[in-house]
């Protein structure tokens, strides 16, 4: 995978607010919101796992009923193996000494640290509001009181597979059966926490002959009647609030049995039991509800369906691009992937010659179309995926400010003519509208977690036309310091005139000598 | 692949035909043990020929871990071929014409290619098709890695559906690469142009060149560079068969006759068939159909007809030199086909001929010096073979198979010519022979049993002067219909008997 220095120190931004009560800008609606509580008289945080999803926004209310003032301070991974929950940052407020009180038990500055809540005086609350980090991992959080570290931590998992299982804990059994045993009369060979909230098979010592029982709460958005489908390989049972709701029991073959349950919003207990006899082995949780479109609560995907297929990342290698040509999710039937090993991603549309959108971290997955037959199209692997506008990227207009053409499945003004890859292997795009003929150089540009891109246009033509536009971005386009943020998520600069027009941002082209550039930079709006 | 039914019912009924009438090669094996053990006792039996009495294959090691899935392949020269894979990478291997195979090199030439199902080299150039367009790449600062790649042409659509395959022939005497361009699932024309075959000359222009086809598994030339195309048993298309695309023709599927008006060098639109007809009914109706030139009857003689090649080694590859050789992808084969022109019309005969490859072969390829370059996969359609993907080579031996050598269509029968001397008593006995034809239901629902059977007598044997060919007179021989000779009588001048005794000629026209 692609090699990358992580400078946490830019992702941290701090804390964007303390003791808050009105969102900050931008924050208004967030992707998710978790209250963790700390239990009185207990030295613990209520919730000791969660997980959200690559860069979500996300709301974070503290609450301290506890006689004691705590805190909770979310940390960086730590570097070694299976992490330290944090403890450099207390070794860190050890050595604050005396400082230690004014500083309220904090190491401001510390490079591990991500965002505070602040110390929380009894029976009071703090809310925050940060964006989740984009690289996946699991998250420590602390309190930094002296002497509560050691009880009071918990796991923050940021995961593409974000669900609202907390707390997911399992414990693990050998033996032979051949249908579910009764596991509370039995020793686990180990117990362990899933910040992740999957459940999963992934902390078996062995392959034949085990047990499972997870356990955690899950939070239901409404009331209503929720369904669960687990599919397993062998058998499996479904508890929520200790009431069994899916009995897939039995020694089988991977089966899907679902069972449904009215519940009413807000946390619930799932437990889910397991047990392999020998051979193949499988477990895939789902849930679907109200508010809850059908969701895996495990990883990867039900045998023979359930999400999209995965597991064959297609990686760049270092100091190149990649690419891969084919049908990719809003990009059309002739897209061309690029992925570049500096962790920014572009697809270039060649039905509508426009870069059709841009994204971060991992590029594409070739499960789909290397598996079997290959339907369809492919979304990109990566996070803050941005759409640019659908339809030509060019387009002669009699003013302005003139509806931009209608986008189609595949513009018939122009033509594609390939591409020509440097010595890194990135590409430069080269098509023509009528007599225009365009060079499109994008380029990855390192710097922050992720970098960001260029793009360099070079056109030329023999009979320049005089009305031609280039339509960079759509949506709610606003003007910023050195540039355009659209839609909240993506600013764009150049040094070309532009101007917003009909919600769009607009680059008129002016030839001089037959030739005209445009140069544009994309980058992700924080 | 597009090269494979897609089709539930059609899988069954295929599993059902081979269970019931297992592939020539096994059906021949257990009647040679059959006849040996009656002659056991009169006389000493020559040991069955076998492929590996005349013909060497052998796998070429690939790089370790790699999945190269064979889409297309390029002789580039006498050392170096050139592997595209369905994934759309490029791989040289050097050393692939050597004596020890273990000491092949490969490198990755290209990557991020749309299934590249067509591929051919000259001057450096390689021109190829993939889904999306006709291109050509090259290295052009020689490091050994593509680095330029043009879009020659892209007239059709494609709209994310697995079926829309296209396959490219190398550029024909004009420079030309014809393309044929799977429909939309096998069935519609969803997105441009699907069903039809492309001619895109050299300088980018694309010319509409024949509608009608189905789901292509390949397309190439015979000798006299005429183009020929496979296409699967479906819709339309009663069983997989080797189409002849005749300029301005109609080939049989009529869902993509709705782009014919934006063609106007084809001519006036053919009239629609009539579903449950005949090829033979309708090409007297509709002028612009094509009739099917070989019928490689589905199950019988493979089920997944894939690329296409000529024998143009003048002889390095065996005795068959200038006729045509049919990838089959299911059953992991190489079928033979003796085409000839009769009253302007394309049909001939198919033979069983090579077998046993590892998996299922989708492009072949042919060097001068006579090593033959097969590229494999079973993903998505199943193959026989074990191995999921493979990239092997066969070489003739020098020693001659005992075959039908040729078959030919005369005024009142065949002809057929041997490769070797015969043995006048077995080959002059009309009892060493049988012949029955069936055709196939021309019609909209997808395949076709096999129809209209007829018997036909084998009046009279006249052996040739030359002793290497004898004259049937065949009576009630059925125009449209696939006749199937078997001469399991028929012996060499040595005593050996053929290594194949089925031919499958169809007859479109009689010579007058």
């Amino acid at each position: 995978m692609k090699s990358r220095l992580l400078t946490f120190a830019a992702l941290c931004g701090a804390t964007l607010s303390l003791h808050a009560q009105a969102p900050p800008k931008g924050f208004e609606k967030v992707d998710q919101e978790i209250t963790i509580s700390t239990l009185q008289a207990a030295m613990k945080y209520d919730v000791r796992s969660f997980s959200v999803k690559p860069n979500a926004k996300v709301k974070l209310t503290f609450k301290n009923p506890d006689d004691l003032p705590h805190n909770l301070i979310l940390c960086t991974p730590g570097k070694s193996k299976g992490g330290d929950k944090g403890k450099e940052v207390i070794d860190a407020v050890l050595k604050l000494g005396e400082k230690g009180v004014e500083q309220n038990w904090e190491p401001k500055g510390h490079p591990r640290i991500l965002h505070s809540t602040g110390m929380v005086q009894p029976k009071k609350e703090s809310v925050i509001w940060f964006r989740a980090p984009k690289k996946e991992g699991n998250y420590p959080y602390i309190c930094t009181f002296p002497g509560h570290f050691e009880l009071m931590n918990g796991m923050m998992a940021v995961s593409k597979r974000a669900n609202p299982v907390t707390n997911l804990t399992y414990k693990f059994y050998h033996g032979k059966w051949d249908k579910l045993p009764d596991f509370s009369k039995m020793e686990p060979k180990k117990t362990g926490t899933l910040a992740s909230g999957l459940f999963e098979l992934s902390p078996k010592d062995r392959d034949n002959e085990f047990g499972f029982v997870f356990t955690g709460d899950i939070e239901c958005p409404k009331d209503g009647i929720y369904t669960f489908t687990v599919t397993s390989d062998d058998g499996s049972s479904l508890y929520i609030d200790n009431t069994r709701v899916v009995n897939n029991d039995g020694v089988h073959p991977a089966k899907a049995t679902k069972g449904q349950v009215r519940l009413k919003a807000g946390k619930r207990k799932i437990e889910v039991r397991y047990f392999e006899g020998g051979g193949e082995q499988s477990l895939f949780v789902e849930w679907a509800g109200p508010g809850v479109k059908k969701q895996p609560l495990s990883p990867g995907a039900a045998s023979g369906g359930g999400s999209g297929p995965s597991g064959m990342l297609i990686a760049a290698a270092d100091g190149e691009a990649a690419i891969y040509r084919n049908f990719i999710a809003d990009a059309g039937s002739r897209a061309i992937g690029v992925g570049y090993s500096e962790g920014v991603n572009l697809t270039f549309d060649a039905n509508n010659m426009r870069v059709a959108q841009i994204w971060q971290g991992d590029f594409m997955d070739g499960a789909r179309h290397w598996n079997g037959r290959g339907q369809g199209f492919q979304p990109p692997a990566g996070d803050a995926v941005i759409k640019l506008p659908a339809g030509a990227a060019f387009a002669s207009l009699d003013s302005a400010g003139a509806a931009w053409p209608k986008a189609e499945t595949r513009s018939s003004e122009f033509r594609f003519r390939g591409y020509h890859l440097n010595k890194k292997q990135q590409p430069r795009f080269h098509y023509e509208m009528g007599e225009v003929a365009i060079k499109d150089t994008p380029a990855p540009v390192a710097g922050g977690e992720y970098g960001h891109l260029t793009r360099s246009l070079q056109l030329s033509a023999k009979n320049a036309p005089a009305n031609l536009y280039f339509r960079a971005a759509s949506g709610n386009i606003t003007v910023a310091p050195g540039g355009f943020v659209v839609n909240g998520d993506l600013m764009i600069s150049t040094s070309s005139k532009a101007t917003i027009e009909a919600n769009e941002l607009r680059l008129p082209v002016k030839f001089k000598n037959g030739t005209a550039t445009i140069e544009l930079t994309y980058k992700w709006a924080q | 692949m597009g090269p494979v039914s897609s089709n539930f019912w059609n899988n069954l009924t295929n599993e059902t035909i081979f269970m019931k009438t297992p592939p020539a090669l096994f059906t021949f094996s257990a009647t040679r043990a059959c006849i040996s053990s009656m002659l056991a006792a009169t006389a000493l039996a020559a040991a069955a020929p076998t492929m590996e009495d005349f013909y060497q294959r052998e796998e070429i090691p690939l790089p370790e871990g790699e999945v190269m899935e064979g889409a297309s392949i390029s002789i580039i020269d006498d050392k170096r071929v050139a592997l595209a894979t369905r994934r759309g990478d490029v791989w040289i291997c050097d050393g692939a014409f050597g004596e020890d195979l273990s000491k092949v090199t490969w490198s990755k030439f290209a990557s991020g290619l749309h299934e590249p199902l067509g591929m051919s080299h000259k001057d450096g150039w390689f021109t190829f098709t993939q889904r999306p367009d006709v291109s050509r790449m090259r290295d052009s600062d020689g490091d050994g890695r593509a680095d330029q790649f043009v879009t020659v042409a892209a007239p059709w659509g494609i709209n994310g559906d697995y079926h829309e395959y296209a396959f490219g022939t190398p550029p024909d005497k004009d420079g030309n690469v014809w393309v044929v361009l799977c429909l939309t699932g096998s069935f519609n024309a969803n997105s441009p142009w699907r069903g039809w075959c492309f001619r895109i000359t050299p300088d980018g222009k694309s010319i509409p060149t024949c509608s009608g086809i189905r789901s292509p598994g390949g397309i190439g030339f015979n000798m006299e560079g005429d183009v020929f195309y496979c296409d699967n048993q479906g819709t339309w298309n009663g069983s997989s068969s080797l189409k002849h695309l005749k300029p301005g023709g109609f080939v049989g599927n009529p869902n993509g006759n709705k782009f014919w008006e934006q063609a106007p060098n084809m001519g006036p639109k053919p009239a629609e068939p009539k579903s449950g007809s005949r090829i033979e009914t309708e090409r007297k109706r509709i002028p612009q159909l094509v009739p099917t030139a070989v019928w490689l009857p589905h199950g019988k003689l493979g089920q997944s007809p894939t690329g296409i090649i000529p024998d143009d080694t003048k002889g390095a590859f065996g005795p068959f030199a200038g006729q045509v050789l049919v990838g089959e992808q299911t059953h992991s084969q190489v079928q033979r086909v003796f085409l000839e022109k009769i009253n302007g019309v394309y049909q001939g005969a198919a033979f069983p001929f090579l077998g046993g490859y590892r998996s299922g072969i989708v492009p072949l390829r042919l060097a001068a010096d006579g090593s033959l370059f097969v590229g494999t996969t079973n993903r998505g359609w199943g193959a026989r073979g074990g191995l999921p993907f493979s990239f092997e080579r066969t070489r003739w031996n020098g020693k001659v198979p005992f075959e039908i050598h040729e078959m030919r269509i005369t005024k009142d029968g065949f002809e057929l010519t041997f490769t070797e001397e015969i043995d006048p008593k077995t080959a002059g006995d009309k009892a060493s022979y049988s012949m029955n034809s069936w055709t196939y239901v021309y019609q909209s629902g997808y395949g076709s049993p096999e129809v209209d059977k007829t018997a036909q007598a084998i009046e009279s044997v006249t052996v040739g002067a030359d002793k290497k060919s004898v004259r049937l007179k065949v009576a009630n021989r059925q125009a449209g219909h696939c006749h199937h000779l078997k001469s399991a009588g028929v012996r060499s001048k040595s005593g050996g008997e053929l290594w194949h005794q089925n031919a499958y000629y169809t007859i479109n026209e009689f010579p007058k």
